[in-house]
């Protein structure tokens, strides 16, 4: 086996058809970043140990649970080839659950990317558990590949100034300018966030035009640095979540930070994340803010 | 007492959450969805409170599957970081049935299936299921169709009797029709090597007999009495599709083997198209 590459995109590969279509983003994703491809598929081998059989034993266990994971990556490797010929490719089977294993993996990849669906076919989910784990916890950010990959513009939902939103409006600034894209940057205002008592009073029009002016202001150093990306700043009276996954259908990519509004402290998904994870129509990128443990 | 599946995340799994909530209704207990894993021993606290929260994420997403077959039905959750069959089988011990998935725990094919079925249904202390075959509507599975049929293997030996006893209670519940199947062949060698010929009236005869307190304990099913030549795997496989379950019981050659899983059970388990339960007697 190879040393691993760094600063590779990973795909994690489980045979179903939601991997495949992660593949094929990845491939894609990886050629425009001029880095290498590497498959990675879990095989949790040590949970599935036949006992009873000691001529057998865990050996065989690992045997077959790996065999079965190795023809899903040379089944991936293909595909990748295909999306992408020439693109240069690595593969590894890995002993272990498959969120220990890819929560690893982030530690050293550029992203880490994953099928919106696993292969537990649990119909009333939406999102499999395996996408949900990683993306809360990977220290890369984390692209779950949903709906149909269009060239349309980068979506990215910003936070209120405080800087948590540094990590995702970078990536989300990266995306745009690989892609030759426009980004469209969402800042939702709520009511949530205003003292309920001054609602009535509220001139919005002003507020909003107040925002705005902030908005293009926090993204300003961001376009000196970018200055080929064309930005749409968005300032809207609604829910983020809702905004982003209604205009997710135009877009190429919706952006979100990990850990969303407020002060969630621990390894867990914000709801904005968690909502635009579960509905866009098109591929989500989750990105943990920097410092975050 | 409730009836106990092993989850994984697996569509496998899925399918034998959906078919256990359908059998923990029958019977008026609840489900106990069991999730086991192991990790290696230098996994971080970090690693290990991710694999837990997956496997309960896991374990909602299970619950919700047996909920969307029936509604009411009590729902346990466990998750514990235990080899799986080792936790299986500990958990066999308080239940009613152990259900599992087609591609045994981990959906991993056909070769663990066999460490499975051969190491689950002889070491088990209660009936093994192993989920099969189409998956059925949620009506199919709460028995609205009153169509699909419970075939139960019978060859006179004790397991085979539990056998009978499970297939019945089946039947009676979900208003089935019951298909009775009895496989023979035309010589039995006695201990001495002399071949002795066999008639089907004979075994016609045995087969009712078999039957016949069955029959008395449970009037309203409909039962179907099919005597045949040759293997009787290769008509339990023939006879399962559309069944609602093909109940054996598991060969039982005495104390110094312990109950070891038939040529029979261990066909099905690899070829039916149903669900397939493996019964052992009571000892």
């Amino acid at each position: 086996m190879p040393d691993r590459v760094e600063g590779a995109v990973v795909v994690g590969i489980d045979g179903s058809e939601s991997a495949r279509e992660a593949t094929r983003w990845a491939a894609r994703e990886a050629e425009r970043r001029g880095v290498p491809l590497r498959l990675v598929a879990a095989a949790p081998w040590t949970s599935y140990r036949p006992i009873g059989v000691p001529a057998l034993g865990q050996e065989y266990g690992r045997r077959v649970v790996e065999e079965r994971a190795g023809e899903h990556l040379v089944e991936a490797t293909g595909i990748a080839a295909e999306a992408v010929p020439g693109l240069r490719v690595q593969q590894e089977v890995r002993g272990g659950e498959a969120p220990v294993v890819l929560r690893e993996e982030s530690e050293h990849a550029a992203l880490v990317v994953l099928g919106s669906r696993g292969r537990g076919g649990f119909t009333a989910l939406l999102l499999g558990s395996v996408a949900i784990a990683v993306a809360a916890h990977a220290t890369s950010p984390v692209v779950v590949v949903r709906g149909t990959p269009t060239n349309g513009p980068v979506l990215v939902g910003t936070t209120s100034g405080d800087g948590q939103d540094a990590a995702a409006l970078g990536f989300a600034f990266k995306e745009a300018t690989l892609r030759g894209v426009p980004l469209v940057a969402v800042h939702a205002v709520t009511e949530a966030v205003l003292d309920p008592f001054l609602v009535p009073l509220v001139d919005w029009s002003a507020l909003q035009a107040d925002e705005e002016r902030r908005l293009r202001d926090r993204l300003a150093p961001w376009s000196g640095k970018f200055p080929g990306v064309a930005v749409d700043p968005v300032v809207v009276m609604d829910g983020a979540a809702r905004e982003l996954v209604s205009r997710s259908d135009a877009a190429g990519l919706v952006v979100v930070g990990s850990r969303g509004r407020g002060t969630v402290t621990g390894p867990l998904l914000g709801s904005v994340s968690q909502a635009v994870l579960h509905h866009a129509a098109c591929p989500v990128a989750v990105v943990r803010p920097e410092g975050a443990s | 007492m409730t009836i106990v599946v092993g989850v994984d995340g697996s569509d496998f799994a899925t399918a034998a959450v959906r078919w256990a909530a359908a059998e923990a209704a029958r019977q008026g207990v609840g489900v106990r969805l069991v999730r086991a894993y192991q990790l290696p021993a230098n996994t971080s606290t970090e690693d290990r409170g991710l694999m837990r929260t997956h496997a309960r994420r896991q374990l909602w997403a299970a619950e919700h599957a047996a909920h969307a077959v029936v509604p009411g039905v009590e729902v346990e959750q466990v998750d514990v970081e235990r080899d799986p069959f080792v936790a299986l089988e500990a958990e066999s011990a308080a239940a009613r049935a152990l259900v599992l998935g087609a591609r045994g725990i981990g959906g991993f094919g056909a070769l663990l299936l066999g460490s499975v079925s051969d190491t689950l249904t002889r070491r088990a202390a209660c009936p093994v299921v192993v989920v099969r075959g189409p998956e059925p509507s949620d009506e199919a599975l709460r028995g609205e169709d009153r169509v699909r049929p419970v075939v139960v293997g019978v060859d006179g030996s004790p397991a085979s009797e539990a056998a009978l006893a499970w297939a019945f209670a089946e039947a009676d519940t979900w208003h089935a029709p019951l298909v009775a199947v009895h496989a023979w062949s035309e010589y039995w060698e006695d201990p001495s090597g002399v071949e002795i010929p066999i008639h089907e009236t004979e075994e016609r005869e045995v087969l009712a007999e078999r039957l016949a307190g069955w029959a008395e304990k449970y009037p309203d099913v409909r039962v179907t009495r099919e005597v045949v030549l040759g293997p009787a795997a290769k008509v339990l496989v023939a006879r399962s599709v559309n069944a609602r379950a093909v109940v054996v019981g598991s060969f039982d050659r005495g104390r110094v083997q312990r109950a070891l899983l038939g040529s029979t059970g261990r066909a099905l388990l690899h070829h039916a198209h149903s669900p397939v339960v493996v019964v052992r007697a009571r000892t």
